[in-house]
């Protein structure tokens, strides 16, 4: 059986802060910005990412590995043994652990996804905020995401007087 | 070390969360509006309202227009709220009770009920806008109406307050004659009205089949179905 590697072309990532990430092209292609920058043939040797660090980076990279299509699971996992539903319930499974991270790491993921276009990552970190925001209160959003509020307390008075059905 | 803040996020990322707020429930975008100002103006942008509807599809139901009763009259008119959001003032009162005729691409179509006037009006309940449309040159008996927006290619998800078209369908009440007629906010008139007579193959055939059903009268009177 052929090696899974063999014939996969790589491509290098590097952060801003210095370091280097091989990665197989395929993978790097989850992002829609470097597949633009890869079929624009502008990507020879190395893309620098620029705003996103080593750490955030390969979080991006491990989050790409997994929902590349074609790989399935790393090493010896035959993937068409497994039914496609049992696939995307391992995925989901994983993306939850995946995005078990503190705020500023997901904050981080956020603009990393947004940045690098990659669709998936960009739903599960935008969504996951959402879904711990959309129920509270509104004092409970700005601690939670350590937001200043910049109304003046008779606007948001006001405003909270003439719609109180927003707010019940 | 500070939490991270927010405010750091830029614009483009914050839409990209608030983006995926429900919009089952308008207190969700509304209540977010009101967390600081930078989310109130994202949340306001015209780019923005885009993405959102984009994002979610088909608009959800604010809620429902009473039309009409077979029984005891007509209803009180109200807009029935779907959601926590307060009805919407509707445009009749008890000097002047207004039937519902059509909801379309974000407007309703009312009857302004006087008397024997036909006088129409077109009422956008999320902005409050009410336009007035004249008396169609129809001498009508029974009639029927649409509203549509006339903006071509228009995708139809914030199309408030652009033009708009108004169809008017009615038996003629002295012509054995269906007639109907356009009108368009554009130009602020209703289009010269057509006839549906024997000229029209399919409604000369429908209109013999009609009246070889009729033993007991001798005229038939084509029918237009009322909303």
């Amino acid at each position: 059986m052929a090696t899974r590697e063999a014939g996969k072309k790589m491509i290098m990532l590097k952060s801003p802060d210095g370091m280097e990430f091989e990665v197989e092209e395929a993978v790097a292609m989850e992002s829609q910005t470097i597949r633009k920058m890869i079929e624009d043939d502008c990507a020879d040797t190395a893309i620098l990412i620029p705003n996103i660090n080593s750490k955030i980076l390969s979080r991006v990279i491990e989050y790409c590995n997994k929902h590349v299509p074609t790989t399935g699971a790393t090493g010896a996992a035959a993937s068409d043994t497994v039914a496609p539903a049992a696939l995307a319930e391992d995925l989901k499974i994983w993306d939850a652990e995946f995005i078990k991270v503190n705020r500023a790491t997901r904050f981080n993921l956020i603009q990393a996804a947004s940045y690098l276009n990659i669709k998936g990552l960009l739903d599960l970190t935008s969504q996951t905020t959402i879904d711990t925001i959309s129920d509270n209160s509104l004092e409970e959003i700005r601690s939670f995401l350590s937001t200043k509020n910049d109304y003046l307390p008779e606007e948001e008075q006001t405003i909270r007087r003439e719609n109180q059905w927003a707010f019940q | 070390m500070a939490p991270p803040r927010m405010n750091l996020v830029d614009d483009d990322v914050l839409a990209e969360i608030l983006l995926r707020l429900p919009p089952d429930e308008p207190e969700h975008l509304f209540r977010a509006a009101l967390v600081c100002k930078p989310w109130l103006r994202v949340i306001c942008l015209p780019a923005f309202r885009t993405q959102y509807r984009a994002f979610h599809g088909a608009p959800p139901l604010l809620g429902l227009l009473y039309r009409n009763q077979v029984c005891d009259g007509d209803p009180t008119p109200r807009f029935a709220s779907t959601t926590s959001m307060p009805d919407f003032p509707h445009p009749a009162s008890d000097r002047c009770p207004a039937r519902p005729l059509d909801c379309r691409h974000g407007r309703v179509l009312l009857h302004m009920s006087h008397d024997s006037d036909v006088d129409l009006l077109v009422w956008d309940p999320v902005t409050g806008d009410r336009r007035v449309v004249p008396e169609p040159d129809i001498d009508w008996m029974v009639y029927t109406a649409a509203v549509l927006c006339a903006t071509a290619g228009c995708d139809h998800l914030d199309c408030h307050g652009g033009p708009f078209r108004v169809v008017f369908l009615a038996t003629d009440d002295r012509e054995e004659v269906v007639q109907a007629t356009v009108y368009s906010s554009a130009t602020a008139a209703w289009s010269p009205p057509v006839s549906l007579d024997d000229s029209c193959e399919c409604y000369a055939r429908h209109k013999r089949d009609a009246t070889a059903e009729m033993m007991f009268f001798s005229s038939y009177i084509p029918y237009v179905q009322p909303r």
